[in-house]
């Protein structure tokens, strides 16, 4: 009953994620400077971002009004400033140009964004320039598969060995007959399958970053190591393999009708759990949790989640595994021996994964209300939903067959049960797994949602007009066209009792919602009769941005109105 | 295992490949252009030649509204400059309610003329500019007599109205910048300037070369209509007192810059030239 408790309690709080996710690079500046008008030739566009970002997997593309490129090179990282992107350029003649660029962040994550530039002084009309879709995820269903195949395989090879090594091995001993030979195959299995995926995913992922086929595998094979995600995972691979080398000789070395190890046996398996736990470290500094503050905080809790899921998953499948390898007359006996020994590993197991999905969570997410509204709290609450619908059978499990088992009083219709329960909290784990490859493929919710007041209108796509009364003014709100990569008109018309209110100093802030950025700031002069107006192409990315317009009154206090505003390309 | 540990090898490399840096295809932006422009050739010098051409907005229909009003920033205007910034034409046009602009021009000599087509279309919003200007070209028949750019001169004669600046002004590209000509009739005393195409004066600046171009005017004091813009930047020049103009400068590049000061004294055009210096 006390541990029912406790699992209920765990299904309420069952706010587990992996903390590994995609970051991104924010481009802070430019130049030439978006909008800006020149009376000089540029040799170069450059593009200075937060991070180093690989000029491989770059595009800046540089194109007049007629679509034609003015560029005459690659990307390329400036000698002077790692983290400035250039591009050479052709002498250009006066008018208007466009910007486009997309780049692949530290941890895999595309960036895409445009701006436009003059060259004049007599530049002519601004075009209406076809901009390419501003928006790409590293979500798509081939990474998406691929991401879930790794950690599927590594998780259960993880698993699978410490459910043979350590969980199981007694076994061999008590129950005479019996050998733990196929919970070995299995975990040479599913080891040599994740031997397998890593590389490809990342061949997968690094032909998304160069935008070509995974079946150019000899172009594509020096670049995987060009990404600092490329490298994480590579890394990972290698841990894996040492990995494997460790469990080889640990499982070669023991002795399972022996009820004590040698001291090469404990000394090789403490070497494989160790090459174990330090490969599942390598995820999570190839992700975001190795770039969320505080980083050791969220390198930790990754670790613990993917460990502790790495135990459960492995001995759902292990004792599916024993469950058909067994002899039928000694399954009954087999399984007495493990699934009580596994019961109280996986119980562990389920504490730390919920703890550290609970930490996670609190790191990542800005607000609660992110779970609802944002992308990456969806994936959460369907990844919540699937434990909680394992944990539910893993409940079903401590309740009604493990007192049986303990007594050795398993009759077939409770054998059926268990089998079944065992199956579908695999397959619902297994789910979960792949919930979390949709989830770490995602950006995690912006900071700025934590510090961000109560919006008083939500609005966009297309042009904006709002009208909001606050402080005894008449606030009418106007963006247009409202579009990424373009310059927007932002224009606000101030009344009060019905007339203009002058003299009111206004700014308005620009925080985007979908990603961590860097704000921006502008003041809006005033043009007459109460009207407040600028043109900026301060949406520079796709998605959801905060608009917090600031007034101070010649007299009386400052106040300030949040609109959430969603831009286009 | 063996063809895992060669792709993970291989890849510690590091190396590259240009070829494979990825591409993007952008195709033509919709902007505002000029179709049918002619003549461009076969222009006989001090004849009239009807000047045609219709301005087709974004959305591919040709642009029929323009702005109308009191001011100087109304309809489609043509400045032609030929190359040695010798010749200046300031000519309106008609607009045809199908969008077609036409005018009959006469060319005074012979050469290669930058017609600037300067348009003010009606209702400017975010996505419809309320000015832009687009450009063309035209060769006029004969051989041309090129005449090389005069030093700055404080003063200019124009069928007997003087036209004078006090000193050399001080100019400097993207500065903002008002200089003050004191303009005399026939009698010498100060001139009194007409409204004329919505200003007083009309102050065409030509660059040397490049033919860059910009423009500003001048009207009577508390007219809000008259600001001419370049970048963040606002310029208005003003008339207040018979015989002074004060001309708003607002240079976008520096270089040698030929001015046309257009104005209607006595009943008539009067073009004043002068060559300014910009630093």
């Amino acid at each position: 009953m006390r541990r029912a408790l406790v699992v209920g309690a765990a299904l309420a709080a069952a706010l587990a994620l992996p903390a590994a996710a995609f970051a991104h690079a924010a481009l802070l500046k430019t130049f030439p400077q978006a909008s800006a008008l020149l009376d000089r030739q540029p040799h170069a566009v450059q593009l200075t971002y937060d991070e180093v970002v690989e000029p491989r997997f770059a595009i800046v593309s540089v194109t007049d009004a007629a679509g034609r490129s003015q560029t005459t090179g690659v990307p390329r990282r400036s000698p002077s400033d790692p983290y400035t992107l250039e591009v050479p350029v052709r002498k250009l003649a006066e008018g208007w140009y466009l910007v486009f660029w997309r780049v692949i962040s530290a941890d895999g994550h595309p960036v895409r964004g445009a701006f436009t530039f003059q060259i004049g002084p007599n530049p002519g009309p601004a075009p209406q320039f076809v901009i390419p879709p501003l928006t790409e995820t590293a979500a798509t269903p081939t990474l998406v598969a691929a991401r879930w195949v790794v950690f599927l395989a590594a998780m259960s090879a993880i698993g699978l060995f410490v459910l043979r090594a350590v969980v199981a091995r007694p076994l061999v001993g008590r129950v005479a007959g019996t050998r733990l030979r196929a919970l070995t195959v299995a975990f040479s299995v599913a080891l040599a399958l994740a031997l397998v995926a890593v590389p490809v995913y990342v061949l997968l992922a690094t032909a998304q970053f160069a935008l070509r086929s995974a079946w150019e595998v000899t172009a594509l094979v020096p670049l995987m190591r060009a990404s600092s995600f490329g490298r994480g995972f590579l890394d990972f691979e290698l841990m894996l393999a040492l990995f494997a080398v460790a469990a080889a000789g640990a499982l070669g070395l023991d002795r399972p009708e022996r009820q004590r190890r040698s001291v090469a046996a404990l000394l090789a398996l403490w070497g494989a759990l160790l090459a174990a736990g330090a490969s599942l470290f390598a995820p999570g500094a190839a992700g975001h949790a190795a770039q969320t503050s505080p980083r050791a905080v969220s390198v930790a809790l990754d670790w613990l989640h993917l460990a502790s899921g790495s135990l459960w998953i492995g001995g759902l499948l292990g004792l599916l595994v024993l469950w058909r390898s067994l002899p039928a007359v000694r399954r009954t006996a087999g399984l007495a021996v493990c699934v009580p020994r596994f019961s109280n590993v996986a119980f562990a197991s389920v504490l730390a994964l919920i703890g550290s999905g609970a930490g996670a969570a609190i790191i990542h997410l800005p607000t609660l209300s992110s779970l609802w509204q944002t992308s990456y709290g969806k994936a959460i609450g369907v990844k919540v939903i699937l434990l909680a619908a394992a944990l539910l059978l893993a409940a079903v499990n401590l309740l009604r067959t493990r007192p049986a088992l303990r007594v050795n009083d398993i009759g077939p219709s409770t054998a059926l049960l268990l089998r079944r329960l065992v199956s579908g909290e695999a397959v619902l784990v297994a789910a979960a797994i792949f919930a979390a490859a949709v989830l770490s493929s995602l950006p995690p919710p912006a900071k700025a949602l934590a510090g961000l007041g109560t919006p008083s209108a939500v609005d966009g796509p297309g042009p904006v007009t709002q009208v909001v009364d606050s402080h005894g003014y008449r606030l009418e709100f106007h963006v247009a066209p409202n579009r990424v990569g373009l310059a927007n008109a932002f224009a606000v018309r101030v009344l009060r009792g019905g007339r203009p209110a002058q003299g009111l100093a206004v700014t308005a802030t620009f925080t985007m919602l979908d990603m961590d950025m860097p704000t921006l700031t502008y003041t809006l002069p005033a043009h007459g009769a109460g009207l407040y107006e600028r043109s900026e192409p301060a949406f520079v990315m796709v998605g959801r941005w905060a608009l917090t317009f600031a007034f101070q009154p010649p007299r009386g206090a400052p106040f300030q109105v949040i609109l959430i505003d969603r831009a286009n390309g | 295992m063996l063809g895992t540990a060669a792709l993970v090898l291989s890849a510690c490399g590091g190396g590259g490949s240009s070829s494979l840096t990825p591409t993007v295809t952008i195709p033509a932006a919709h902007t505002y252009h000029v179709s049918g422009f002619g003549p461009t050739k076969g222009i006989r010098p001090g004849r009239p030649t009807l000047v045609h051409f219709t301005i087709v907005k974004p959305d591919g229909k040709p642009l029929t509204r323009y702005r109308e009003g009191k001011g100087p920033h109304t309809g489609a205007d043509l400045v032609i400059v030929r190359s040695d910034d010798s010749h200046v034409l300031y000519i309106d046009t008609k607009n045809h309610p199908n969008g077609l602009i036409s005018q009959r021009v006469v060319f005074p000599a012979p050469g290669r003329y930058r017609v600037v087509i300067d348009a003010y279309p009606k209702g400017g919003t975010a996505l419809t500019p309320s000015n832009f200007q687009l450009f063309e070209s035209v060769t006029v028949a004969g051989t041309p007599h090129l005449v090389p750019l005069p030093p700055f001169a404080s003063s200019e004669v124009v069928s007997g109205y003087r036209f004078t600046l006090a000193r050399k002004p001080p100019l400097r590209a993207i500065s903002p910048a008002t200089i003050a000509f004191h303009v005399t009739d026939l009698a010498g005393k100060p001139a009194h300037f007409e409204l004329w195409r919505g200003a007083l004066a009309h102050a065409i600046f030509i660059r040397k070369g490049s033919l860059d171009y910009f423009h500003t005017h001048v009207c009577p004091p508390g007219a809000n209509y008259c600001s001419s813009r370049l970048g963040g930047f606002r310029v208005a020049g003003v008339s207040s007192t018979p015989g002074l103009l004060k001309v708003g400068v607002l240079a976008p590049l520096a270089g040698v810059w030929r001015l046309f000061l257009l104005t209607y004294i006595g009943g008539r055009e009067r073009v004043a030239p002068f060559t300014l210096t910009v630093k």
